[in-house]
């Protein structure tokens, strides 16, 4: 019984052997022996188009971030190593250098939020006990003062965060501003003409309208939310709360509507345009096969080669384009929801001894940081959606 | 706007002051009242400029384009070019006519315009001078499907 199943197991490994090597030898059948003499004048002419493009602004540009190095690799690196296949953006790497930015942002601003619950919790039990202790105004009266501290300390710290955005903001323009044009160039190289027509303008609206919109209309309607949410809080009969509120609806309906026109525009056109240019390339890579009865496809072949190498340099930009927008938001991004979480930590561990509009304030805080939280990714989404559409724009094989 | 928002902070923070100064009593409510319609009144304040006055998105959208970088298409046109005239030097080797040297231009539409210098050319069986502009012409036609207006000679 045994040595049955064992020979039964021997007979199976050898019949897994056996539709390897078929495979394999089908495998080598259907592979043409020249592939490697093309594979060199493949890199050849990826390498060439490659050092046509000029790394140096984008060096020069990532240097000004904040989150300096790609794993201390250059730009041009990396962009080699996406075309030979050997460069993988491992997931888990970038994951790991995320969480190392969110501690390291959690244990430094901890401390800030330490003030404040410290200045809170002396409020409290000076103020809230203000019939045992001291007088009805009086106790007001220090309320205001410790208010007026935390709301100081908060106010400087979202103040901060707002200019961040804005260069987080400004950054993303210069990016498409410099990363743009090569694509472009590349789209035109291959033929894709279709698709330039249509993502010249769109990246013209998100680069100078959007942002734009987004800067001097969407961030001056956030901050006056801040304000009001600052003004709300100070006294009990004049409630503000629904203005706040409007105004930060306000800023999201404007950032809403760009962003859905947008999106949805970009998206129909772009797959149009992607479609319609592989459909005429890959029409005249037929057309030239067949025209050519004897050689076969000699200007084809070649043909090919020209394209795809394009096509190759055009997407290892692309990708690298999409880390230089990952490095652009990452650490203003992972500040503003480590201080938006430690807000909404203060206002936990102050509710119970401390009055309401303190917890209030503090909760509206965090609430309109998670607004600039928003503009930023919905301008980075809007972005990736190009850089994704143009990555897969033309590609004939 | 900056005036609105300071407005509005300096009414709450009046109406905050009076609430702490004034004593206790009957008139209170009524001081209130009146805090409070001010307040609205503040609020309210900016909404005819906003509604009377045309703001202008439009300036936002009519800065420059973004296009593509001339430059470097020009460098990928001069790659392009240069390997398609090693491919036609080749081609034409492989039909007996050595040393053509070729110049390829590309036009807007990105269509090749071939020009042949016959200078250096050897021809490998005697054959005269017009046969070979004719033979260059055909073997580009057929093989590369580039028309024959689009293809000069020099000798």
């Amino acid at each position: 019984m045994n040595k049955n199943i064992h020979n039964t197991s021997f007979l199976n490994k050898y019949k897994i052997i056996a539709v390897l090597c078929l495979l394999l030898l089908l495998a080598a059948f259907f592979f043409p022996t020249d592939v490697f003499a093309d594979d060199d004048e493949l890199t050849e002419l990826t390498e060439e188009q490659g050092n046509a493009i000029d790394w140096d602004e984008l060096e020069d540009f990532l240097e000004s971030l904040e989150t300096g190095d790609f794993q201390d690799k250059s730009l041009f690196e990396i962009f080699s190593g996406l075309i030979h296949g050997e460069y993988t953006v491992g997931s888990g790497d970038f994951s790991q250098y995320v969480f190392q930015i969110f501690f390291s942002r959690l244990a430094s601003s901890l401390p800030s939020i330490l003030t404040i619950v410290a200045v809170a919790a002396l409020c409290g039990l000076l103020a809230k006990n203000k019939s045992n202790i001291f007088g009805k105004s009086t106790g007001e009266l220090i309320f205001f003062v410790c208010f007026s501290v935390i709301i100081v300390t908060t106010l400087a710290y979202v103040w901060s965060y707002v200019e961040a955005t804005k260069k987080a903001l400004t950054q993303m323009k210069t990016l498409i501003n410099l990363v743009m044009p090569t694509l472009l160039a590349f789209m035109s190289a291959i033929g894709s003409k279709v698709a330039v027509a249509v993502y010249q303008p769109s990246v013209a609206l998100l680069a100078n309208g959007i942002i734009e919109i987004a800067c001097n209309v969407i961030m001056p309607l956030i901050i006056i939310s801040f304000v009001f949410s600052v003004i709300s809080n100070l006294s009990n009969d004049v409630r503000l709360d629904k203005i706040t509120t409007f105004f930060k609806n306000f800023a999201m309906a404007i950032f809403g509507i760009s962003f859905t026109i947008f999106s949805a525009f970009l998206s129909v056109q772009g797959i149009n345009a992607n479609v319609f240019d592989s459909i005429s390339l890959r029409a005249a890579k037929y057309a030239t096969k067949n025209y050519i009865p004897i050689v076969g496809g000699y200007l084809a072949e070649g043909l090919d080669l020209v394209l795809a190498s394009s096509i190759l340099v055009k997407n290892a930009f692309g990708v690298v384009a999409l880390l230089m927008l990952a490095a652009v938001i990452v650490f203003p991004v992972m500040e503003l929801v480590v201080f938006n979480l430690l807000m909404q930590l203060a206002a936990g561990i102050i509710e119970p001894i401390t009055d309401e509009r303190i917890v209030k304030f503090l909760t509206s805080v965090s609430k309109n940081l998670m607004l600039l939280v928003v503009l930023i990714l919905g301008v980075a989404l809007m972005f990736f959606i190009v850089i994704l559409l143009v990555i897969s724009t033309a590609n004939v094989f | 706007m900056g005036v609105w928002i300071a407005a509005v902070t300096g009414i709450v923070a009046l109406t905050l002051l009076v609430d702490i100064i004034l004593p206790e009593g009957e008139s209170n409510k009524y001081i209130k009242a009146v805090m409070s319609i001010l307040t609205t009144f503040v609020l309210i304040q900016p909404l005819p400029a906003v509604s009377s006055e045309n703001f202008d998105i439009a300036q936002y959208f009519e800065t420059e384009s973004v296009s593509a970088d001339a430059d470097l298409e020009y460098r990928l046109d001069g790659i392009k070019q240069e390997y398609w005239e090693n491919a036609i030097e080749k081609l034409l080797t492989n039909n007996n006519i050595e040393n053509a040297s070729i110049k390829v231009v590309l036009d807007e539409e990105k269509d090749f315009l071939v020009t042949v210098y016959l200078q250096n050319v050897v021809i490998a069986d005697n054959q005269n001078h017009i046969f070979i502009t004719k033979l260059i012409t055909q073997i580009l036609e057929e093989k590369l499907g580039i028309a024959a207006e689009r293809i000069d000679f020099y000798d």
